[in-house]
């Protein structure tokens, strides 16, 4: 195995620890963050917590999908029975487990043996701060023109959510355009085709 | 290139079907806000996802490297959008390139070529193509994956490291062009072989004066000249059933190797042939081309299993000169190879074999022993049937030197002049 390979193995189990001290924080906010939290909730919440470190332990690429899913049940058990409901707080939620999740995932690749340079690292790492982003940026978009427009207009509201849809589709095509790896691989050695002596 | 979805993929549309379902259950729109991101995924992941159809060319810093040498395998990957992970395991008919595994690589790649560099230790010598990669490509944001192989042919000849061989089998027949092998003629040379009366046109360097002063006439002294001779290496490359054969089989190929450079370093022409599952030879010749091509023949030999009858009728006549040397490699398991080796001193050629012996010394395993087990006569046995061979084959005129993976060639090849020395009047006769 390459020098690299032991890098690699201990950047991927830093990253397994990341991914899972950021799934107890969606845990924690899910939890401490609401008034009255059930205890069926609850036990989702855990017990997908608890899925989701052994998913990461044992390499289980779906098994995280699986822990997600059925943490966030424990959150819909909780938004069910509240009769407020606080839209930023699911947000946040949801991006802590999505970065988990995407976190826990690269851990796992890294674990495998591959090397991956930093210029992989930071395309991941735009990636993901692009999901975040757009989901921040849309739902705050969604969330201000909906309570902004007049509710009784229906044509308006059809304009506002065309707009925010159109909005979405641009900001999307812009982030993902731009953001495109570029730049010269430090591994360059020459124009393809070449043999270099 | 072969298309599939990645666990992402899954992922996200499970959750933001269950968040949007739940969410109309519910009548509750911050419920679909608990799967926005995966939403979102999907969407930019689907706007950028199109088919990956990679190109590869490589590259290689040394495409004739030793034993024990790094190499350098440059690949560049170009027609990708997304994160690229290559992985090269060259491996030739003896054995892998590396007995390391080599860690694979990653890559992200926007439409321009990305090089990707393996630095490899060569443990096996062989003839590898480390152009052959298999390629992963994780589109954009990793909702689909495409994997195949990609192959762009660089092929890397890996010689064995030279053995220093300080003697070597002297010949008994000669040409005439001049090389290091003493002839048994008389002529001009170093080695002292006779006197005569001097005589018209001798020259006066040649008059050996103490024996002259002690007569009334003068004498020269005659002397063996130093002579080139042909030699041919004959591999056995016959798969025989034994444990380890790949081993042995390696082994002579290094021998082989060793032999050859040590040869033409003295103006010999050496030539090889190979007498198995493929008939293939190199004519003989001299120099350091005909070196590579005989590494390069050698190295791309290997073993095949081939029942077809096999013999010297298929060799060209060019290939084998009349009264050349010939050196053969083998374990001497394949009667086949036998009956050559016979019919070869029936042609005039003088041979002599280098027994590539698989079989290990059972002395170790019966000390202390008393009662001998079913092993230990099977191995007898065995023991009994060499010798036999053995003597057979001496009788023919062909000398045989045991050589196992403990012994140095050196020596032997000199068991082997001695054991010449020992049935060479026979041949002569």
């Amino acid at each position: 195995m390459s020098e690299a390979a032991p890098t690699m193995m201990r950047l991927g189990r830093a990253q397994a620890l990341a991914a899972v001290v950021i799934a107890g924080s969606a845990c924690w906010v899910t939890v401490a963050t609401t008034t009255r939290f059930p205890d069926s909730a609850a036990r989702f919440v855990g017990i997908g917590l608890v899925i989701f470190v052994m998913a990461v332990v044992t390499g289980s690429r779906f098994a995280v999908g699986g822990a997600i899913l059925i943490g966030l049940i424990g959150a819909v058990i909780e938004i069910g029975t509240v009769p407020v409901q606080r839209w930023e707080r699911s947000l946040i939620v949801a991006c802590l487990w999505y970065v988990a999740a995407e976190l826990a995932w690269d851990s796992m690749e890294r674990r495998d043996g591959r090397i991956r340079p930093m210029t992989v690292a930071l395309e991941r790492l735009r990636e993901i701060g692009t999901v975040v982003v757009v989901s921040l940026v849309a739902t705050v978009a969604a969330v201000s023109l909906f309570s902004a427009a007049p509710p009784r207009t229906l044509v308006v509201l059809a304009i506002t959510v065309g707009g925010l849809a159109l909005a979405l589709i641009v900001a999307t095509r812009h982030l993902t355009a731009t953001g495109a790896a570029t730049g010269d691989s430090p591994v360059n050695i020459g124009e393809p085709g070449t043999r270099r002596r | 290139m072969t298309r599939r979805s990645t666990e992402r993929l899954l992922v996200a549309v499970v959750l933001s079907l269950s968040g949007v379902v739940a969410a109309v259950a519910l009548g509750r729109p911050a419920v679909a806000m608990l799967v926005t991101p995966w939403f979102v995924l999907l969407v930019v992941g689907i706007m950028r996802s199109d088919p990956q159809e990679p190109s590869l060319s490589v590259a290689v810093d040394d495409t004739r490297p030793l034993v024990g040498d790094t190499v350098a395998i440059a690949a560049t990957v170009s027609d990708v959008d997304g994160r690229v992970t290559m992985t090269a395991s060259p491996l030739s008919p003896v054995g892998a390139l590396s007995r390391q595994p080599i860690a694979p690589q990653e890559i992200a790649i926007s439409g321009r070529p990305e090089t990707v560099m393996f630095t490899v230790p060569t443990d096996q010598w062989g003839t590898f193509d480390v152009g052959r990669m298999a390629v992963e490509v994780v589109e954009p944001y990793g909702l689909t994956r495409w994997t195949g192989v990609l192959h762009d042919p660089t092929p890397i000849r890996v010689h064995p490291t030279s053995q220093q061989i300080q003697s070597m089998v002297a010949p008994w027949f000669v040409r005439r062009t001049t090389g290091a092998h003493q002839s048994r003629a008389t002529g001009r040379g170093v080695e002292y072989a006779d006197l005569r009366p001097y005589g018209p046109g001798d020259s006066l360097r040649d008059i050996n004066w103490r024996v002259s002063a002690r007569s009334d006439r003068l004498w020269t002294s005659q002397r063996h000249p130093d002579r080139a001779t042909d030699v041919i290496l004959l591999l056995d490359s016959f798969v025989e059933s034994g444990h380890d054969v790949q081993t042995m089989f390696g082994l002579a190929i290094e021998a082989a190797v060793a032999l050859a450079e040590s040869h033409l370093s003295v103006t010999d022409r050496v030539g090889l042939v190979e007498l198995g599952g493929l008939v293939r030879w190199v004519v003989p010749g001299t120099g350091r081309l005909q070196l590579q091509r005989l590494v390069d023949a050698l190295l791309a030999t290997a073993l095949y299993a081939n029942a077809a009858d096999r013999d010297l009728t298929l060799i060209g006549p060019r290939a084998m000169p009349p009264r050349s040397f010939v050196l053969a490699l083998s374990p001497l398991l394949d009667d086949r190879f036998i009956e050559a080796l016979v019919q070869l001193t029936g042609r005039g050629h003088d041979v002599a074999v280098v027994e590539c012996d698989p079989a290990i010394d059972r002395a170790d395993e019966r000390a202390g022993r008393v009662e001998p087990t079913a092993a230990d006569v099977a191995w007898r046995i065995w023991s009994a049937e060499r010798a036999m061979l053995h003597d057979r084959l001496a009788q023919r005129g062909v000398a045989v030197a045991r050589w196992d993976r403990d012994l140095p060639l050196e020596v032997t090849l000199r068991v082997l002049t001695r054991n010449r020395r020992r049935i060479g009047p026979m041949v002569r006769r």
